[in-house]
């Protein structure tokens, strides 16, 4: 793991990713389609996942098991991959909340001081 | 660990995976394009538009797959073709670095196969581990490594319980003839044996059988085993050689057993084999003239063995109460305290060699390293002049493990091809040590490149490998490849950091030149010393022919007193011929070496102790006269036809120990005997002394008899294998001729065998050390020249870094000879540290030289000092000519170039 203070902005960015797909699938089941809409939707289209991030970030979380994946009916009948979030993936939400909570204070003092 | 696993299991469903991503990608791009469709876009359009938000589908599959697998395992066989497109592209780096790294790898590969075949590999016999030699030590008298006699021989092989056997063994060599002499008699390597040798050893004849308990018995059936060779070449591999008979000496023997060419033994080219037929009451008297070997019992420890050994070996004093005629055996043990010593036959087998291959091994391992320290430096040349090709290769994409990955593959190809090439070069280096090898390496004869070596050989590959290649990639590990791209030129990489592994290689590669080139700076010195000692002969001009006159044919003793009176008459007077004389053995050589204890008259002091051994030779007055050994004090012996056999010569250094008195004068007319009781011997001169066993050890102590019939039965001094030295006025090598014509005329069922000249016989005693001087002399020669373009190239490297900076200093006025001595200085100084730090290593491995040293201390300042001034002269004109090319530089065109 990066320590925070070396940690460059794109894996900044990554690990909020990661947070925002965990924090979606805490209201269940979804697949990569849906999540993407999902962020779209919830943060008024001001986050575009990007498919080119999203699929790597979701093998990547696979592998950490933070996430699992089965292949499903959609309500329309056709086959998507459904991605649930593990009992790990819950911790290591809880572990980049708290992070990211840290990092949004630390940058409102600095505004606030500047 | 377990995101390890993942990986492991999620490699292995890869094509599964990938199948799955594509569907579930497909499924989102579906998606979209009904998005798009319920936007109000046709369906062609919403495809594209679906299409163009998917972005590279292929980039998201790579990256996901790169998630599944290990790339730095990944595809090898792409990243060898890429090696192998890159060497093709730098031929002169390429053949370079194979060609250095084939002489290591060439180098350590022989030495592994002499190391392997002589020392590590099993013996040839039915479970070797169980076999061991059997010897003795006598402490109060400091004497190891004694043999055995009959009665401690029959003493172990009936009381030993740890055993499954025992056998005794004595190396030789007999006429060898067709039966009604036919055929012109040859002399063949033999042993005589006893018959328990070859069920103890466990190999089986081919054909026939072992020796009966018969044959090995006194005046038992003559009866010989033949080698697979004898009868190949003997007797065509006729089936029914069995009960065919021999003539060996003069004597007929039947055949009864061939066995096969793997059973060397005791010598590789032993080629028959006679029973010893030892008396088992043992009444004959023979010394410790046996080598043994046993066989442990399975589970028996060679601890448990020798102590068993111990415990019985004191019975010989009640089962064989006479050790020697008038010398009880009880007297021998009270005496001479022998204590028995089991060592484990391999180590037995060879004795003496291993030190002498290890330290080979150590050269040639420095060598190796010598040349990986080249070629991981030419690797590193490499890697700073592809700073930008693999800053691109990154910026695109390649992970640092592919880039690493890169250069371990070009490693991997310059060293397996050097292996291939190096294997080459053992093979021919251990062909030749074969057929021209100082013949006291044991089982020479079995060496040949096996699959052993074969595997060895990549195994160091593999390693040479790894080790050429971990600098270089965690050097592309460490560097931040985009700030090359960034600074664009060479001028910016290549920092101090870089520079300074290569110092340190180049540095270390000069440490190890230095310790090859002392070592064997002082084997040179010893080679000297020897070279210098005054044997006490003159070898000059003196040739030597061995003879055996056979029992059968000198039926008394006086005949063969009388053989060779006619035999020296007869070649006295052949053209060119100075002096003759004969001796049952000459200087420097092994065979007929026969030691005894002296006891002086009037001398208690030998009451009860037994006095030290003195070599016992027998010669005729023909003999100093031939050798120049000059006689001192008293007179020499008459004609062989005239002369008493009661009377001795002594050596000086026998005079000194005997009767304290180095002019010799005080030991004329003393008498002596070879027992505490038998006939005396009175001392009628001294000569002066001769370094009998080696040159390197101290003058021997020798007494002289004549060679005629001796009054004592227990001791004869009479020996029938005698060499005939001659000293001609001209080439002493063109005496053969007319020597054998002379032996012929007398007896042409007379083989002559080992006619040598004494220089020859002088330059032999030499052999191992010239063998070890040789390889460690190549060794020394080719670390000396790796590490010189070590040197080179790293200070030619420098000069192109700092072109740009030296054209400043010329432009500003700086002398062209200062730039070169600056530069030079620089190649200098690492030498500097490498000659320090090469004495300090030498330092550390000194004592295990002096072994080997003769004359001259591990720490020889002559030596030392001449091994760092050739280092130093050789650096400094490796460094000079990458110096000499910075003076040159032309400023304008340095400040033009960047």
């Amino acid at each position: 793991m990066p320590s925070p203070d070396n940690a460059s902005k794109s894996e900044l960015l990554r690990g909020t990713l990661d947070m925002l797909v965990l924090k979606t699938l805490t209201a269940g089941p979804l697949h990569g389609y849906g999540i993407a809409k999902h962020l779209e939707q919830v943060s008024r289209e001001v986050f575009r996942v990007e498919q080119g991030s999203l699929y790597p970030a979701l093998q990547r979380m696979l592998q950490q098991n933070w996430i699992k994946a089965e292949w499903r009916r959609t309500p329309n009948n056709q086959s998507a991959r459904y991605y649930t979030i593990t009992a790990a993936g819950r911790k290591q939400l809880g572990v980049e909340e708290s992070g990211f909570a840290q990092a949004i204070e630390a940058i409102r003092q600095v505004m606030k001081h500047a | 660990m377990i995101k390890f696993l993942n990986r492991i299991r999620d490699r292995l469903r890869r094509e599964r995976l990938a199948d799955e991503l594509d569907r579930e990608l497909r499924f989102h791009q579906h998606m979209l394009e009904r998005d798009y469709i319920t936007h109000g876009l046709s369906p062609v359009d919403a495809a594209g538009a679906a299409r163009r938000e998917m972005g590279n589908r292929t980039s998201i599959r790579e990256q996901s797959r790169d998630m599944w697998s290990f790339i730095s395992l990944e595809n090898p066989l792409n990243d060898l073709r890429h090696g192998a497109r890159a060497l093709r592209r730098s031929p002169a780096f390429a053949s370079i670095a194979v060609l250095m790294l084939a002489l290591g790898i060439g180098a350590t590969a022989a030495i592994f196969n002499v190391v392997n075949g002589v020392l590590l590999k099993p013996l040839p016999y039915g479970h070797p581990e169980q076999l061991v030699g059997a010897w003795h030590d006598f402490p109060p008298m400091n004497m190891t490594h004694i043999q055995q006699t009959a009665s401690t021989y029959f003493t172990y092989q009936r009381l030993a319980r740890t055993i499954d056997g025992i056998a005794l063994y004595y190396d030789g060599a007999a006429n060898v003839a067709e039966p009604g002499g036919k055929s012109e008699p040859q002399r063949l390597s033999a042993a005589w044996i006893s018959e328990t040798l070859i069920p103890v050893l466990q190999v089986a004849p081919i054909r026939g059988r072992n020796f009966t308990h018969a044959e090995d018995f006194p005046k038992g059936p003559n009866s010989v085993i033949i080698s697979e060779g004898v009868w190949r070449t003997r007797f065509g591999s006729d089936a029914g050689v069995i009960g065919k008979n021999l003539d060996i000496d003069g004597e007929i023997y039947q055949i009864v057993g061939v066995m096969p060419n793997r059973f060397r033994f005791p010598a590789a080219d032993t080629q028959l084999w006679l029973p010893l037929a030892l008396d088992p009451s043992g009444t004959v008297h023979n010394g410790f003239s046996y080598n043994a070997v046993a066989r442990l019992k399975s589970g028996v420890s060679l601890a448990d063995a020798q102590r068993d050994f111990a415990a019985v070996l004191p019975r010989a004093i009640e089962l064989f109460p006479e050790f020697a005629p008038g010398f009880s055996t009880a007297k021998l043990f009270d005496q001479a305290k022998p204590t028995p010593v089991l060592i484990p036959m391999r180590e037995d087998v060879t004795n003496g060699i291993a030190r002498t291959l290890w330290m080979l091994g150590a050269a040639a391992a420095l060598v190796l390293l010598v040349a990986c320290a080249n070629v991981t430096n030419l690797i590193l040349v490499r890697v700073d002049g592809r700073q930008r090709e693999l800053a691109v290769r990154e910026a695109l994409g390649a992970g640092r493990g592919r880039v690493m990955m890169h250069f371990v593959a070009e490693s991997a190809l310059l060293s397996s091809l050097a292996a291939v090439l190096g294997l080459a070069m053992a093979w021919i280096a251990v062909r030749a040590l074969v057929s021209r090898g100082p013949a006291e390496i044991p089982r020479l004869a079995e060496l040949g490149i096996d699959a052993t070596t074969i595997g060895f050989t990549f195994v160091v590959a593999a390693l040479v490998t790894l080790g050429c290649s971990i600098v270089p990639a965690l050097r592309i590990g460490r560097a931040d490849l985009s700030s090359s791209l960034r600074e664009g030129g060479r001028s910016g990489t290549a920092g101090r950091a870089r520079r300074h592994v290569r110092n340190v290689l180049v540095a270390a590669q000069m440490a190890l030149a230095l310790v090859v080139l002392a070592g064997s700076g002082l084997l040179v010195r010893t080679f000297q010393n020897l070279n210098a000692v005054r044997p006490g002969f003159d070898a000059g001009h003196v040739s030597t022919y061995w003879m055996s006159l056979p029992a059968a044919r000198a039926k008394s003793d006086s005949a063969v007193t009388r053989f060779y009176t006619q035999l020296t008459d007869r070649v006295a007077k052949l053209p060119g011929v100075e002096s003759v004389g004969i001796a049952s053995r000459l200087p420097l050589e092994t065979h007929g070496m026969n030691q005894n204890p002296f006891y002086p008259e009037n001398d208690d002091s030998y009451a009860t102790k037994i006095p030290p051994l003195q070599l016992f030779t027998t010669i005729d007055a023909g003999y100093f006269r031939t050798m120049h050994i000059p006689l001192i004090a008293g007179r020499s012996f008459d004609r062989l036809d005239r002369q008493r056999a009661d009377e001795a010569i002594l050596s000086q250094q026998t005079a000194q120990v005997f009767f304290h008195d180095s002019s010799g004068i005080a030991a004329l007319g003393k008498r002596f005997r070879r027992l505490p009781t038998g006939i005396w011997y009175t001392v009628i001169g001294v000569v002066a002394n001769a370094r009998d066993t080696s040159l390197a050890a101290p003058p021997s102590q020798t007494v002289y008899f004549p060679e005629v019939p001796s009054a004592e039965k227990a001791a004869p001094q009479l020996s029938h294998t005698m060499a005939l030295v001659v000293r001609s006025t001209g080439d002493a090598a063109a005496m053969t001729q007319a020597v054998r014509a002379a032996v012929a005329e007398l007896d042409h069922t007379l083989p002559i065998f080992d006619a040598r000249t004494m220089s020859s016989v002088l330059s032999g005693s030499m052999a191992q050390l010239r063998f070890m001087l040789l390889v460690l002399g190549a060794a020394a020669a080719v670390t000396l020249v790796l590490g010189a373009i070590g040197l080179y190239g790293v200070m030619a490297y420098v000069v192109t870094l700092r072109t740009k900076e030296i054209g400043v200093r010329i432009a500003l006025g700086a002398q062209p000879s200062a730039v070169a001595a600056m530069m030079t200085g620089q190649g200098l100084a690492l030498t500097a540290i490498g000659l320090v730090g090469g004495l300090g290593m030498f330092a550390l491995i000194a004592r295990f030289l002096s072994s080997f040293l003769y004359g001259v201390a591990p720490t020889d300042p002559l030596a030392l000092g001449s091994a760092s001034l050739l280092l130093v002269l050789i650096a400094t004109l490796a460094s000079w000519i990458p110096a000499r090319r910075a003076s040159r530089v032309d400023p304008a065109d340095a400040l033009r170039a960047e």
